[in-house]
């Protein structure tokens, strides 16, 4: 599979970034490049079908979320980069340009805690309804207990020593 | 049992009661005996069948397996779920039983007539006692206050109560030819070589006999109809919360009623018990012809599970009403007008028998040439045996 | 006439469910029998895979690896040392890469054997299920020979694989291979030309191609739609290009183009490829090392965010890998394609009866481990 080379993405915008990794090519959007419009042209313009990742890592004060784009027809791959802040994680959901998009970012948000606008069912997938936190941020602090289950490490090890 | 309150020469109520009631638990204990060793059966035969052995720890071939399973099953703590209605859960698995006991006392053993409960319109009590079990069903469905067992009861109710029609139908012709509605009748016009058996009568009784079996079949819920206890869809069906004895009695039931319908096919279609009169002073000849008879039938019911799908209950329904339903009323009326041609030319009656049983062959070499295919191909040659990993 | 006003009923085909292939929850709204509405829910099986892939170093994670699907072990643990060594840009010996493609496909193989028999034991064939769990019985006596396990192998390491093969493991799997090929053509006749298969997964959860690219439907689920996507040709990775083998698609032979049938059609079919590739990487296989020489016991990829596709029985699994230059993994991302066929659950199954819920649950595929991590 081909790198998408983003020549006329690049050309217009001049936010955006172009960063190469090990032969793989991927743009950042920077400051206020609205993410919504962009891939909406890279699916309707470039044929980008189909929206193969969305995920997230935590750095410091700001979420990374990237999204990976796939094109059957032309034979060629894209990933977007787009940068939240920690305080007001809000991005706009692509969930009306890609289906798949929707699990992805219950995921993303039950993971990081990042708001997604217009997802017509933002809730937790992964860890059960009423969990607090969001644990793959970096500053996570496993519970000590969650309902009866105690998860003290003292508590454990007790049980293994009687 | 008139025979038997003679032969006893009985005449006070109170021990003809006793007897009554010793027969009874008798026909029980040989209902359960009979569903015991045919579980057992079709544990090896479906063991063999998936190229592994079946049970064979508890006696001999695993012939035990079902008395230790039996006694699993009754050591087992009377769990009831909370929300289940009081009088439904509980009486639920009787009717099953029920229905089984009565059912072995309609059947022949051997000779014509060897039957408990011989009654001139035996056929007709026959096709009727199934719906008991249909009362089991519901209510085991609609008692367990679990919706898994709803949907099951529900559907176990429409596939009985729609396959009895065309078991019915399929039962005419050889009623017409008998003339009587008793199995004494039945097995009258039929005598014991093959070509004689009411399968071959005609060939609106093949198709009948056909009709038959696998209307039977949907009325024992057995594989290709077994949807009502659905493993994989519904956890058990209808019998999903039912533990220990209770459930040991759907169990039995289910077993029984196997056997039940190869007897049943036997006697009517397979000419029964019937042997050569040199055979007059053995009796128990008569009793072994039928019961291999019924065994062959039984091994064909149970290949037959092991081998086929399950039909969804939509394509069930439609299979009943739109093809078997209007084939075996065709054949009635195919076979009302055969039977006027014989009754004018009745050398016709023979020719055909013995043409049909040439079929019936030319069908079963066919069947045992797909089943050779099959078996070749699991064959290793000679050079991969040495380095195969273990032996096969 | 009026409608008769009807409720529906909420049945939950829970976590426990014979037909559910794991801890998979599907709340039905149905009317009788058919579904209106089907919603998942998963997060029962969930380990938190991810987060623990950032305690340890890169080369602890790959047992964790094995229990992302530990049915397809061998590709899982391919998946993640590929996606590691594209990043850190390792070289692989020969042999390795020919060993892992050998192990990589009779991993499918057992994958499908597992897949096509279950789905077949959720129809009602108890038979066909035993006799590829038999096939399949040959296949983890080669694992366990080789590696010293039957499920989670742990077989792969980064730069290489953890054991040899000698001269008479490569035989027996030559024997195996031609063996199948057999057992292949007569699960086809008992089980595909089956009618009563045909009329169960006929027409059953038609996806076009248009959903499953909106849904992003990988691997066999794509291909039985009539796209022919496989990342081993669209995107060769080790030493796929060297091979010949077909990509099987589906054609509608009962039946639509994409219903359940064509499903369990491809990875018939894809069975077949796998036997060939295994022969063909059997003949190309020389004497060499295992293991790189360039790979410290310290791995330390250069800084930044890399994605690898490797193509798993259950379809095309990306990896998306941030490395910040140490020996710990900064963040793994696994995005497999049960996850994806899960999520296509609801829209697929509208309208259907249960019965053939429990047909397409089957023919998606669906590995609980996979989705949940």
């Amino acid at each position: 599979m081909e790198q998408y080379t983003y020549t006329e993405i690049i050309a217009n915008n001049p936010d955006i970034q172009l960063i190469e990794a090990q032969g793989q090519y991927r743009i950042l959007l920077k400051n206020k490049v609205d993410l919504y419009s962009v891939l909406q042209e890279l699916k309707e313009k470039y044929a980008f079908e189909v929206l193969s990742t969305l995920t997230a890592t935590h750095e410091n004060e700001t979420f990374r979320v990237f999204y990976s784009l796939m094109s059957y027809s032309e034979n060629t791959e894209a990933t977007i980069e787009v940068c939240v802040e920690r305080e007001e994680a809000t991005i706009a959901s692509v969930g009306s340009l890609w289906t798949s998009a929707l699990w992805l970012e219950r995921e993303v948000y039950d993971l990081f805690g990042i708001s997604f606008t217009n997802h017509p069912d933002l809730k937790r997938i992964l860890m059960p309804e009423d969990w607090e936190g969001h644990p793959l941020c970096k500053d996570y602090v496993i519970p000590e207990s969650y309902g009866e289950i105690d998860n003290r490490a003292s508590a454990i090890t007790q049980d293994f020593n009687t | 049992m008139q025979k038997i309150f003679d032969f006893l020469q009985i005449e006070s109520v109170g021990i003809r009661i006793l007897v009554l009631i010793i027969m009874t638990l008798l026909v029980l204990l040989v209902a359960s005996v009979t569903s015991g060793i045919t579980s057992w059966v079709e544990r090896r035969v479906a063991g063999r069948m998936q190229s592994r052995i079946g049970p064979n720890r508890v006696g001999p071939c695993g012939f035990l397996q079902w008395i230790a399973d039996a006694l699993k099953l009754f050591q087992k703590e009377d769990i009831i779920p909370e929300g289940a209605s009081r009088v439904l859960f509980r009486l639920a698995p009787f009717f099953g039983f029920l229905e089984v006991g009565v059912m072995f006392s309609l059947l022949p053993w051997g000779k014509p007539d060897w039957i408990l409960a011989d009654f001139n319109i035996g056929i007709l009590l026959f096709l009727g006692f199934p719906a008991l079990a249909i009362i089991g069903e519901l209510m085991a469905g609609w008692g367990s206050n679990n919706k898994w067992s709803l949907i099951g009861g529900m559907r176990g109710t429409a596939q009985i109560i729609s396959y009895e029609i065309p078991a019915a139908i399929a039962l005419l012709p050889a009623i017409l030819s008998a003339q009587g509605l008793s199995f004494k009748a039945l097995m009258g016009t039929q005598s014991w070589e093959p070509w004689n058996w009411f399968i071959f009568h005609s060939p609106f009784a093949f198709v009948s006999g056909f009709i038959f079996f696998i209307a039977s079949l949907a009325e024992a819920n057995r594989t290709p109809f077994d949807l009502t206890e659905a493993e994989s869809e519904l956890v058990s069906g209808y019998t999903t919360e039912y533990t220990g004895v209770r459930f040991a009695l759907f169990i039995l039931a289910e077993y029984a009623n196997v056997y039940i319908l190869s007897a049943a096919f036997t006697a009517i279609f397979l000419g029964g018990g019937l042997l050569p009169a040199m055979f007059a002073p053995y009796p128990i000849f008569y009793f072994l012809a039928f019961f291999i008879k019924a065994c062959i039938v039984l091994l064909f019911v149970i290949w037959i599970r092991w081998t086929l799908l399950r039909v969804r209950i939509d394509q069930l329904m439609v299979f009943c009403w739109t093809r078997l339903v209007p084939i075996a009323l065709a054949s009635f009326f195919g076979e009302i007008i055969y039977l006027f041609f014989v009754h004018a030319f009745p050398i016709i009656q023979q020719v055909v028998s013995i043409a049909c049983f040439i079929f019936g062959l030319f069908i079963l070499y066919y069947l045992q040439k797909r089943v050779r295919f099959h078996i070749s191909l699991q064959k290793l040659d000679a050079e991969a045996k040495q380095y195969w990993v273990r032996s096969t | 006439m009026t409608q008769l006003k009807t409720e529906y009923i909420n049945v939950n085909m829970g976590p426990q469910h014979p037909a559910t292939h794991g801890v998979l929850r599907l709340v039905l709204q149905t009317d009788g029998e058919t579904v209106h509405e089907c919603e998942p829910v998963i997060g029962y099986l969930h380990r938190s895979i991810e987060k623990i892939a950032e305690q340890g170093e890169w080369q602890d994670f790959i047992p964790f690896t094995d229990r992302v699907d530990y049915v397809c072990a061998m590709n899982a643990n391919w998946a993640y040392c590929h996606a590691v060594e594209q990043a850190a840009n390792f070289e692989i010996p020969r042999r390795a890469e020919l060993l892992r493609i050998i192990m990589g496909e009779l991993n499918r193989i057992s994958s499908h054997c597992v897949g096509l028999g279950t789905g077949i034991l959720d129809l009602g064939g108890y038979t066909p299920f035993i006799h590829l769990l038999r096939e399949r019985e040959f296949i983890n006596d080669l694992f366990e020979e080789l590696c010293g396990a039957r499920l989670t192998h742990n077989y792969c390491t980064i730069g290489g694989v953890s054991f040899d093969a000698s001269e008479v493991w490569l035989k027996r799997c030559r024997v195996f291979a031609e063996q199948f090929k057999k057992i292949i053509i007569q699960f086809e006749k008992f089980a595909m030309d089956n009618p009563i298969v045909q009329k169960r997964l006929a027409n059953v959860g038609v996806v076009t191609k248009e959903m499953a690219f909106d849904y992003n439907l990988v691997g066999p689920n794509l291909r039985a739609s009539g796209v022919a996507i496989d990342i081993r040709k669209q995107a060769p990775y080790s030493l796929y290009s060297e091979f010949e083998f077909d990509v099987p698609v589906g054609k509608g032979i009962v039946g639509t183009v994409g219903d359940c049938f064509d499903r369990f059609f491809v990875r018939v079919q894809e069975m077949k490829e796998s036997v060939s590739l295994v022969l063909q990487a059997c003949d190309k296989i020389e004497e060499g090392e295992i293991q790189s020489k360039e790979v410290k016991k310290r791995i330390k990829p250069q800084e930044g965010v890399y994605i690898s596709r490797t193509e798993m029985p259950r379809g095309e699994t990306t990896y998306l890998i941030q490395s910040d230059g140490t020996s710990k993994p900064y963040r793994v991302k696994i995005r497999t394609g049960s996850f994806t066929a899960a999520s296509a659950l609801p829209v697929a199954a509208k309208g259907m009866l249960i019965a053939d819920v429990v047909a397409l649950i089957s023919s998606f595929d669906v590995v609980v481990p996979e989705i949940d991590r």
